[in-house]
């Protein structure tokens, strides 16, 4: 039986330089502020919640079901980790179980071990976090809300970090952003299909079994602010890296040329934003750029709109 | 993944080696390959060299070259390189005219990427394979970095194989409740073996759970303030030091001398 594997353990050797700092730098800070947040009595508290559930983590990889055509899948756990202890501790959790599988087990460099935990530590948690709490914002009133909301979540965090692992990967050069980028993307949303199934499959036995333990805390000013934050520092991170990506045609495109049916295609009544540019500034990466952030902007005015309805209606 | 946890290195001239100077030395190589320019053949062959001189002599019974060889799935996203890089044509996969073009400059890109990765694996082999995950960890805590991810990372490690057999103590349950029918096949659906290894893990997380309550009860019965303490390094010598640093300088400045 193959394991369907999760590649977002980055070896050495491939990384530029300035990628590996980067690395270091963003994660150091974050987790730096999680140890801070951990800090006195509750930090001798935690330690033996945080180094068992490491282990736990790290064993419950190994539990594999069978998938298809002689492959099985297994879970990541950042995002279990993240519903079941809360952010700041899931981040530290995922750390240790990330550090050790560096330092003693070679899966993942040590130089690279900065942008790897970047990518599982930090981002596959905070994604998690934050799509799971506006996910329940919108479906929490129904039964089957909270087993969407981890669904989602876990299957984001999955995404999240390969697309972040691939955009590293090709900033360092050591693979074409047009190949690498959608192959982390392609592979991992299925992967994380598997990540979203068990996950709601465990969170499903600890609320049968454990049902305090999953009570869903009220979300405090700080972290809304946190989430917003967040949300929109990836928006921006991605959109300028949004002239790295192919362009070629499609897979549809591609097809419909190859048959010879992509002359029967009918233009649109109006264009808005063309082949994703500002028809005024060319063709440039400032243009697919600034086209990126208004469609971006257009989401969230659409997204906004929609909750706002519905806070209205449930009378908050 | 490579599970030798528990497992003791085995004697050898490296292993007897201090973990501060293998890690000083072994993150100055990391760093003197990563910081080599492109096409710099001659500095990471004398990596190469550096490293097969160090294993030979250090630790001969390593099954090095099983680590190093171990290719992560990193390397076939190098591959495109092969064809997407310009340069002279070396070779046609496919027909002509569709066909792939694999060019000389492709091949070099290719080759150096790998080389790397393998040099670095096999850096980090001969430290994490002379060295006891105990000295490993009190070597990191000396360079600074923080006690509670050491102190995590040991906890983590100390119960690694409590959670290892409770996991595979699962599977084999489940294996052993499941069945085959001729012409049936065992499991049910897709979403529903999910959900049983996902209330798998969820049992696992629960009993880490009441495990990590209890451990914490033990520890400060013990008199646990925070800090889970390790025997002291012996002090180092001035020439085992200066010895260190001028290895870790030659490792990290070897790439940037040498073509």
């Amino acid at each position: 039986m193959v394991p369907l594997i999760l590649a977002m353990h980055i070896p050495d050797g491939f990384l530029a330089p300035p990628v590996l700092v980067g690395g270091w730098l963003l994660a150091g800070l974050v987790i730096a502020w999680a140890l801070r947040a951990l800090d006195g009595d509750a930090a001798a508290h935690r330690l033996p919640l945080i180094g068992v559930m490491a282990a736990a983590i790290f064993a419950a990889q190994m539990l594999n079901f069978p998938i298809a055509g002689g492959t099985s899948g297994h879970l990541l756990g950042a995002a279990l980790a993240t519903l079941v202890l809360g952010p700041w501790a899931a981040m530290l959790v995922m750390t240790t179980v990330v550090g050790v599988q560096a330092l003693f087990f070679q899966d993942g460099g040590l130089l690279a071990l900065g942008v790897n935990l970047l990518n599982m530590a930090v981002i596959g948690v905070w994604v998690a976090y934050a799509v799971q709490r506006l996910v329940n914002l919108a479906l929490g009133r129904f039964r089957w809300g909270q087993s969407v909301s981890a669904f989602v979540a876990a299957w984001a965090s999955i995404f999240f970090a390969a697309l972040a692992c691939g955009l590293e990967l090709a900033l360092s050069g050591a693979s074409p952003a047009a190949v690498v980028i959608p192959a982390m993307g392609g592979i991992h949303a299925l992967i994380g299909l598997v990540e979203g199934a068990i996950t709601v499959g465990a969170l499903a036995f600890l609320r049968a079994a454990r049902p305090s333990l999953l009570q869903p805390a009220p979300l405090p000013p700080a972290e809304r602010r946190g989430i917003l934050v967040g949300g929109l520092l990836t928006t921006l991170l991605l959109v300028a890296a949004a002239p790295l990506a192919s362009t070629a045609p499609d897979g549809l495109e591609r097809v419909a040329e190859d048959l010879g049916f992509i002359t029967r295609a009918t233009e649109p009544a109006f264009h808005l934003l063309p082949d994703y540019t500002l028809p005024a500034l060319g063709e440039g990466a400032l243009s697919t750029i600034i086209a990126g952030l208004i469609g971006a902007a257009l989401v969230l005015g659409v997204a906004w709109g929609v909750l706002s309805i519905r806070a209205r209606r449930a009378g908050h | 993944m490579r599970l030798h946890i528990g497992t003791e290195p085995l004697p050898s001239r490296l292993q007897r080696l201090d973990a501060r100077l293998k890690l000083l030395v072994g993150v100055a190589l990391l760093l003197g390959i990563a910081l080599t320019p492109r096409g710099h053949w001659g500095a990471l062959g004398a990596y190469a060299t550096l490293l097969l001189v160090l294993w030979r002599w250090g630790a001969p019974g390593l099954p090095l070259w099983r680590t190093a060889l171990w290719l992560s799935p990193f390397a076939l996203a190098t591959l495109p390189w092969l064809w997407l890089t310009s340069g002279p044509p070396m070779l046609t996969l496919g027909r002509a005219g569709t066909g792939l073009i694999i060019t000389q400059t492709g091949l070099l890109r290719v080759t150096d990427l790998i080389l790397r990765m393998v040099l670095s694996i096999a850096t980090a082999g001969l430290i994490v394979g002379t060295t006891p995950w105990t000295a490993l960890l009190a070597a990191l805590r000396t360079f600074g970095l923080p006690r509670v991810l050491i102190s995590s990372m040991g906890l983590m490690l100390h119960y690694l194989g409590l959670w290892v057999a409770s996991a595979h103590t699962l599977q084999r349950a489940r294996a052993a409740r499941s069945f085959e029918w001729p012409g049936r096949r065992a499991g049910g659906t897709l979403a529903w073996r999910a959900r049983i290894t996902g209330g798998m893990v969820g049992n696992l997380f629960l009993r880490a759970l009441a495990q990590s309550e209890r451990t914490y009860q033990a520890m400060l019965a013990r008199g646990f303030d925070g800090e889970i303490r390790t025997l002291p390094f012996s002090p180092l010598n001035r020439r085992a030091w200066a010895v260190s640093l001028a290895l870790a300088m030659l490792g990290g400045l070897l790439g940037q001398l040498l073509p």
